[in-house]
């Protein structure tokens, strides 16, 4: 049983594991075509490295995940607070437009967002202004399910009833007891959230493409010029990958780990 | 707002020109290329659902029952990290070792066996494997920890033997998260975009590449087609999603009778 | 406790509240009137009302219809934060993300003190309630009834005008409550705040008010102290949620004579109608019969617990099962036979 159990166990991990491995050797790699890399080099990276549209994509990469998540967190927290305390019923309403994008995934979403966007009075499409709301939207799902587990774990009905008997009104119980209280929630939410903002690829490509470029754009460029520097992208994004997702599971306990991904 | 008019506009312009309604979008959409694409896809998902829904759920059921915590939080963390990594990045991973000189490639050939064309669709499975596995993983973990190791005890209890007690109690106790879970990896799989695009620029034909293909402009620009498109695919995954919904509530009520 | 915390008290009164939930009366017409100073427990089993009456006079229920008052102010319609009362929570509802000094400032941050007063009020009350020094300490290191004293200094903070305590204690060991239960009743006798307190434990209900109100399905069952609570249950409800009590149906034969428990008894003191004899358990006396001999109102044992003070002995009377607690001094034994004593002024009789 215990040999069965490790090796299954030990499967997943090399399945998952030694795919990033490799690529991380052939990032460093000048040349591997046979069973052991014939050369190694620091090249793949000081080349991206040195690339300043790796650096602007970067960072509008680094503005649409910030602002997304800033977004989707600013309509759920106040959201769910005045659900919980005034429509309790709704809740599984908003539950089930936290699924919606499973419905209507990046692909389908782009169809009919160009469709609205691209004729006047609304032609923002190709703009960062259609990319930010739409990825806000996708990511809402990430951030719903850990925002939502903090609210109900906190009780906040019952907090909410204290403040209010102490005198404070509504504006004040959101920002100085609701707020700080799902804190963690909101954090490893964003942080998961903030996570698939960055890699998303499906909306940036059918919205904006080439008008306004972030990463996973950049590498899907790369990918067919040079596969080193690409694989060195990859295992950035990998790591970057790696650093939130277990920050973010670092601030919830550690049998709490369903919401690790996006599903209710 | 930005959920809801999407899809209404999605509906109307799947059925409407210039002049009204009408179907020719429909028709289109049912060529034989389209629906070459519907069932390229609902058969690569169902297969990855059932291969990752196995792994995954033996998977997590090995974690559950180690005894070596720091394995197990290892094992989770990186299963839910994984769960969420699709894209790009995971695309050119997998060129790296399953592409046309790709590592693994390399190694099998050494070994006289014949390597695996991950630019083909019969091999994409493996690509979609490295996010479904993970991701039936995390979601049959808690399925597990709602087992409760003192039903095993009364179980044993009362002479049942440990085939016995999966059998009778583990098994149907697991069986709506798990065909629910199931569900959802179909569906994951099913909207997939940005993975199997990135590997195949599109020459794998799909229906999310399809529909990225209409409104792109790259091979036909269609919008209405890919409308006409995008409401079939948002149909099949309303159906994933409302048997998901009414797996998780079968769930709650066993979970209820503990 | 100093006289500068003296509050000015106030009454609070309720006139024909109702609530209705889905078609079911949580509320039915309650009419009660709690006096200034005076400490008020309403009392009765889970779903009952009580809480909701509780949150009436809070304002986080609005009643379908009737009036709140507290003092002169009719507040029915005036909202919860606007009440000026202070309230404590069965689950304490302390802001996790403050300290202790944080959260029993919180009333005075929102009423706006200036942070010199703020301050010395804040001591002030760690002082109260014995948590010197306890200020910077996060309440989630905190024991439950450090925790629950917390939550009432944070209360009184901003000197309410009333004190609204929803099951205070029922979250608490049964060591920690009896504690708390005394310090809190002292705490409200010194201050002189109005108070009601919920509660479904009898014996906090008897042991910390001036008055208790039974509350059953939505209505009042009665209202008093609790001596004439125990003494003169007012219904068979009553009777048997406050306090213990051996209930029986009873056949009034004539003659001040029952019959209860396929025995007849003679209670020259009551009216002699048919329903039913109610007896303390407290109340009963057990002398041992010899074999053969026979008493008016005779028993087996079944079983005997010890309890310390005192013990339990169950008792079969006719195919009814009776209570009584006796002194540890006589030694009994299952199946053995006992008459029992009753002295007759304490028999209580009520309608069935």
């Amino acid at each position: 049983m215990t040999f069965l159990r490790r090796g299954i166990i030990g499967l997943l991990l090399a399945y998952l594991l030694l795919p990033i491995l490799m690529t991380l050797v052939y990032s460093l790699s000048s040349s591997w075509t046979e069973l052991i890399p014939k050369a190694f080099s620091l090249e793949a990276w000081s080349n991206l490295f040195s690339d300043p549209k790796f650096w602007a994509d970067g960072g509008r990469s680094l503005i649409l995940a910030f602002s997304a998540v800033a977004l989707s967190i600013f309509f759920l927290v106040p959201t769910l607070f005045a659900i919980t305390l005034y429509a309790p019923k709704l809740s599984s309403a908003l539950e089930f437009f936290s699924l919606w994008p499973f419905v209507f995934p990046g692909v389908i979403m782009a169809v009919g967002l160009i469709k609205i966007f691209s004729t006047p009075p609304l032609a923002i499409s190709g703009t960062p202004w259609l990319l930010i709301p739409a990825v806000t939207v996708v990511v809402m799902p990430y951030a719903y399910r850990a925002v939502a587990n903090a609210f109900e774990s906190s009780d906040v009905r019952q907090l909410a009833e204290a403040a209010r008997s102490l005198g404070a009104s509504d504006l004040q119980i959101l920002a100085w007891v609701i707020f700080p209280t799902v804190l963690p929630g909101v954090l490893s939410g964003g942080v998961l959230a903030l996570s698939a903002a960055f890699g998303e690829f499906s909306l940036a490509q059918l919205l904006v493409g080439s008008s306004w470029e972030t990463l996973p754009y950049y590498q899907y460029l790369t990918n067919s010029q040079d596969g080193h520097k690409s694989a060195a992208i990859s295992v950035l994004a990998f790591a970057i990958a790696w650093g939130l997702g277990s920050f973010a599971l670092g601030l919830r306990s550690s049998d709490n780990l369903k919401d690790a991904v996006t599903v209710a | 707002m930005f959920e809801i008019m999407p899809g209404i506009l999605l509906v109307v312009s799947a059925f409407t020109n210039k002049f009204g309604f009408t179907l020719e979008h429909m028709q289109e959409a049912t060529k034989p290329l389209f629906l070459k694409a519907l069932l390229n896809s609902i058969n690569l998902s169902w297969f990855t659902a059932l291969e990752g829904g196995i792994l995954g759920t033996i998977t997590a059921g090995a974690i559950w029952s180690s005894k070596n915590p720091s394995l197990k939080r290892f094992a989770t963390a990186i299963s839910g990290v994984s769960a969420n990594f699709a894209g790009v990045p995971l695309a050119f991973a997998f060129v790296v070792i399953l592409g046309s000189s790709g590592i693994v490639n390399l190694i099998l050939e050494r070994f006289g066996i014949e390597g695996i064309d991950i630019y083909r669709r019969q091999n994409l499975h493996w690509v979609y494997l490295y996010f479904q596995w993970p991701l039936m993983t995390v979601l049959m973990l808690p399925a597990f920890n709602a087992i409760q190791r003192e039903w095993i005890e009364a179980a044993r209890g009362l002479g049942s033997s440990s085939l016995g007690f999966w059998l009778k109690v583990g098994i149907p106790v697991l069986l709506p998260t798990l065909l629910g879970s199931m569900i959802l990896l179909f569906a994951n799989s099913f909207g997939a975009y940005a993975t199997v695009y990135a590997l195949s620029q599109g020459s794998i034909n799909l229906l999310p590449t399809q529909i990225g293909f209409q409104v792109s402009g790259q091979v036909g620009y269609n919008p209405g087609a890919a409308a006409a498109l995008s409401v079939m695919m948002a149909i099949t995954l309303l159906l994933s999603l409302a048997l998901y919904r009414f797996s998780r509530r079968w769930a709650a009520q066993l979970e209820g009778a503990k | 406790m100093t006289n500068s915390n003296a509050i000015s008290s106030v009454n609070i009164k309720l006139e024909n509240i109702k609530k209705t939930y889905n078609g079911k009366a949580a509320v039915d017409n309650v009419s009660l009137e709690v006096k200034p100073g005076e400490m008020v427990s309403l009392l009765g089993p889970s779903g009952c009302g009580k809480t909701t009456t509780l949150r009436a006079v809070a304002g986080f229920e609005i009643p379908d219809s009737g009036r709140v008052f507290i003092g002169d102010q009719d507040v029915t319609k005036v909202a919860a934060e606007q009440r000026r009362v202070g309230m404590v929570f069965q689950s304490y509802a302390l802001f996790p993300n403050l300290s202790v000094a944080g959260n029993i400032a919180f009333g005075l941050r929102v009423a706006g003190w200036e942070a010199a007063k703020l301050k010395a009020r804040v001591s002030e009350l760690l002082e109260v309630v014995g948590l010197h020094g306890f200020d910077r300490r996060s309440v989630l290191t905190l024991s439950g009834g450090q925790r629950q004293r917390v939550a009432l200094a944070r209360a009184l903070a901003p000197n309410p005008r009333v004190l609204l305590l929803d099951e205070p204690l029922s979250a608490l060991d049964a060591k920690i409550r009896a504690e708390l239960r005394t310090e809190l009743r002292r705490l409200q006798l010194d201050l002189g705040i109005t108070t009601l307190l919920v509660t479904h434990d009898q014996e906090e209900a008897m042991s910390m008010s001036d008055r208790v109100v039974v509350m059953n399905q939505g209505r009042i069952e009665q209202l008093g102290t609790p001596r004439d609570l125990y003494a003169t249950p007012a219904s068979p409800f009553v009777a048997a949620f406050v306090g213990a009590m051996n209930l029986m149906p009873a056949e009034a034969l004539g003659n001040s004579s029952f019959r209860v428990s396929g025995q007849k008894v003679n209670i020259p003191n009551l009216e002699n109608k048919s329903g039913r004899l109610g007896v303390r358990p407290e109340v009963i006396e057990l002398m041992p019969l010899e074999p053969g001999q026979t008493a008016p109102l005779q028993a087996v044992i079944e079983l005997v617990t010890y309890l310390g003070a005192d013990q339990q002995v169950i008792l079969k009377v006719g195919s009814d099962t009776w209570v009584a607690r006796v002194e540890n001094d006589q030694i009994f034994a299952r199946g053995q036979h006992v008459a029992l004593e009753i002295p007759s002024n304490a028999w209580l009789w009520l309608p069935i």
